[in-house]
């Protein structure tokens, strides 16, 4: 069962820096990076890696719109066991303020952040971690926890035949209060008719702490 | 010779913002012009078909996309009656301060759009991902011929998806064709300083945010209020009576 975030001191060294260098080169960001350090934003990831684990075999993630991905890529390399997470954000802010969250990781070479519209442009031609350009499939799970904000992912799913066979990992919810939930779903169904997903091999809903409901599906 | 454009469609705007329109720029346009509407109503000699491909496109539920009807523009192709190879772009309610050979005098290469100072820009950092607070506003666009061709290809080639997410189109140059992290960087830059301020929003932030200020020392006015939910209408206002 996955509980907890695994908190080492190379954590701690990697987040306190953040924060200090986000208050100093990008105070506007600081906002938006405590929005995404709460209880509800910890347990949306911890249930996805509790159900990766039960899954087993993730080795290479595409993590699509992974904002600061602190808590995601903590809790997949720490407990899922995953190898390696490239992470496709459109936000510049985002994209560079992730690097330092995951610093350990991108030292290992285990982490990357590209900026990329990942619903108007395919993942075909991405170099990998060793600098190849390939139009080979380097992923075998892609991981979108922002659905709602992002057109169906039947399209990502269009442009990026090459990824037909990875499992895919998916975060929606029905709430529709906000303006830039533009893609809300009304049930996980939904979610996986939004992807095309058939073969489905975790499907549910959780209602977290701030009071949203989630739901995920996890399938090809 | 300057091709200056303006696009009109729907009932928003009737003709005669039009007329106003073409009136200004004769009174203050040293350069020869040429004046074309692009318009679904066609009725008098300067207007032009407004092209309707992209309808299939719209989502009445969200009413998005109306807005973009105007980069039809981009792709002068669609509109082989118009010459030359300079272009301005005007919103109908605008009101011009100031002669427009300004505009036609800066240097080409990079597509100019209006940079609203008003904004402020840590704001818009910040904003960026949610889709809102855009630093853009498409009011007065200056280009030279083909150097918007890629933008129009770009919403031809993933209309679905853009419509769909940016129900405004300054979002989605914001996103696309801009960089308000290095704003010289982007493909589209912006007009400086004092050129173009907004009745609505001010000019410059945070120094000089009077809204409801004619600043005549300036080039152009925009009464841009359509993102507010506004729909005054610049007949309604007293400032303007004796100057549009």
């Amino acid at each position: 069962m996955v509980d907890h975030l695994k908190f080492t001191p190379s954590t701690l060294k990697d987040w306190m820096r953040s924060w200090r260098e986000i208050m100093k080169e990008r105070p506007w960001a600081a906002d938006r990076v405590g929005n995404s350090f709460t209880e509800s934003q910890l347990i949306g990831k911890m249930w996805i890696a509790e159900e990766l684990k039960k899954i087993g075999g993730t080795k290479h993630v595409a993590l699509l719109g992974g904002w600061f991905a602190h808590f995601t890529c903590s809790l997949l390399f720490e407990e899922v066991g995953v190898s390696t997470v490239t992470n496709f954000e459109i936000d510049h802010d985002a994209h560079f303020i992730s690097f330092k969250f995951n610093r350990r990781y991108k030292e290992e070479k285990k982490y990357r952040s590209i900026r990329r519209n990942v619903m108007t442009i395919g993942l075909s031609g991405v170099e990998t971690f060793e600098k190849v350009k390939t139009t080979e499939p380097q992923w075998d799970v892609v991981i979108n926890t922002s659905c709602e904000h992002m057109f169906p992912m039947r399209k990502f799913r269009e442009l990026n035949p090459q990824l037909k066979d990875c499992l895919y990992v998916l975060h929606s919810t029905d709430d529709d209060q906000y303006d830039d939930h533009i893609n809300c779903v009304g049930s996980p169904q939904e979610l996986a008719d939004q992807a095309n997903i058939t073969d489905i091999k975790f499907m549910g809903e959780k209602v977290l702490p701030n009071g949203m409901r989630r739901f995920m599906v996890i399938g090809r | 010779m300057l091709n200056i454009l303006c696009v009109r469609w729907g009932d928003k705007y009737d003709h005669t913002y039009v007329d106003k329109l073409l009136k200004q720029v004769k009174n203050n346009c040293s350069v020869p012009f040429k004046f074309y509407c692009l318009t679904d109503n066609p009725q008098t000699d300067y207007d032009i078909p407004l092209p309707n491909i992209w309808d299939k496109h719209y989502i009445p539920e969200r009413n998005a996309f109306w807005a973009y009807r105007k980069c039809y523009m981009f792709n002068e192709m669609h509109f082989p009656q118009i010459g030359g190879d300079n272009f301005l772009y005007l919103d109908l309610d605008i009101l011009i301060h100031q002669d427009l050979k300004y505009f036609n005098d800066l240097p080409y290469g990079k597509p100019y759009i209006v940079r609203g100072w008003w904004n402020d820009i840590e704001n818009c950092r910040k904003n960026f991902g949610k889709i809102k607070s855009t630093p853009l506003n498409s009011s007065v666009i200056k280009w030279n011929r083909g150097e918007l061709l890629r933008v129009y290809n770009d919403i031809e080639k993933n209309a679905e998806v853009i419509f769909f997410t940016y129900p405004t189109i300054d979002n989605y140059f914001n996103h696309a064709w801009y960089n308000p992290w290095k704003e010289d960087e982007g493909y589209l830059r912006g007009y400086p300083k004092g050129d173009i301020y907004s009745w609505y929003k001010g000019n410059v932030f945070p120094d000089d945010m009077d809204a409801w200020k004619l600043r005549k020392d300036h080039k152009i006015c925009l009464f841009n209020n359509s993102a507010n939910g506004g729909d005054e209408h610049m007949y309604d206002i007293a400032e303007l009576d004796h100057l549009w």
